[in-house]
């Protein structure tokens, strides 16, 4: 697991409040009670909090179509950050 | 003709309201108008919006700002046990709150409000919420009981980014308010293509 996607995890703990929730490149909202339209919000701030980014409208409308992955949200957030791979 | 007065006798005199009602159906903005003058609360505000068939028990308790928005939910500021207290426990008590709505709240549809509560400027209040306890300005609250479940200030950024993705959006971007009949056809015909493209009608 590289370092974003383990720091990634510690977000996804937080916010749905599961020290043993663990995350992969194709967990999606299908796969962890709770995360809805509400807990998608917070968890979308949180992940800008944490990693000191702003998503812009489209990239936020982006990740919140049916079926997107935490892999898609990595690579969007990797870009954002300037820097590939862990 | 029967309508105009019927609404006039209504507005201006508080008579034949069930008339008005019947003949001109009013709609929220109307009837906050109508309550306003004759609803009997401590004080309703300007610019709100309150449907006929909006509960509020005690509107004599209730305080409501202006631009509130309430879809038919029930605003409830006394305790309605004291009634089998007194009869079954010889108990003499109240119980009893107020209700303060302020500025620019919206209330959804099937929510209960009751008393003793504040639901401050900005908020939005859930389909179904039972708000027990107040509720903080710009908060969004869902469930029974109540819970902030988000500030309106975040959940904004999301809805705009998801209005911008419907194959609608420059319809919406072009409307003024939330509703526009001249529009709604349009916007009607582009929904269904968008939510049931693939079944059968």
């Amino acid at each position: 697991m590289s370092t974003l996607q383990s720091d990634l995890q510690d977000v996804f703990r937080r916010v749905f409040d599961d020290d043993a929730l663990t995350i992969t490149g194709a967990t999606s909202a299908a796969d962890i009670d709770g995360w809805d339209s509400m807990a998608h919000i917070d968890l979308i701030i949180a992940i800008e909090k944490q990693f000191g980014v702003k998503f812009a409208g489209g990239e936020i409308a982006a990740l919140g179509r049916r079926g997107q992955t935490v892999g898609d949200m990595l690579q969007l957030l990797e870009s954002k950050m300037g820097r590939i791979g862990g | 003709m029967l309508r105009k007065l019927a609404r006039y006798f209504a507005m201006e005199h508080n008579r034949c309201v069930a008339l008005y009602k019947r003949l001109n159906r009013p709609g929220g903005r109307e009837w906050a108008e109508y309550l306003r003058r004759h609803g009997g609360f401590y004080h309703l505000g300007t610019g709100c919006s309150l449907f006929p068939s909006t509960l509020v028990v005690d509107p004599q308790y209730t305080w409501i700002g202006d631009r509130v928005c309430l879809g038919s939910c029930k605003l409830i500021c006394h305790d309605g046990s004291i009634e089998m207290l007194y009869q079954r426990y010889d108990l003499r008590i109240d119980r009893i709150g107020p209700i303060i709505i302020e500025n620019d709240v919206f209330v959804g549809e099937g929510a209960m409000v009751l008393g003793g509560t504040t639901i401050g400027e900005g908020s939005i209040i859930g389909a179904g919420s039972v708000v027990r306890k107040s509720i903080p300005a710009g908060s969004v609250v869902t469930g029974n009981p109540a819970k902030v479940v988000a500030k309106v200030k975040n959940v904004i950024r999301f809805w705009e980014a998801e209005s911008t993705q419907y194959p609608w959006a420059g319809l919406i971007a072009q409307r003024e308010g939330a509703y526009d009949a001249a529009m709604e056809p349009e916007l009607c015909r582009m929904r269904q293509e968008y939510f049931f493209k693939d079944m059968p009608r």
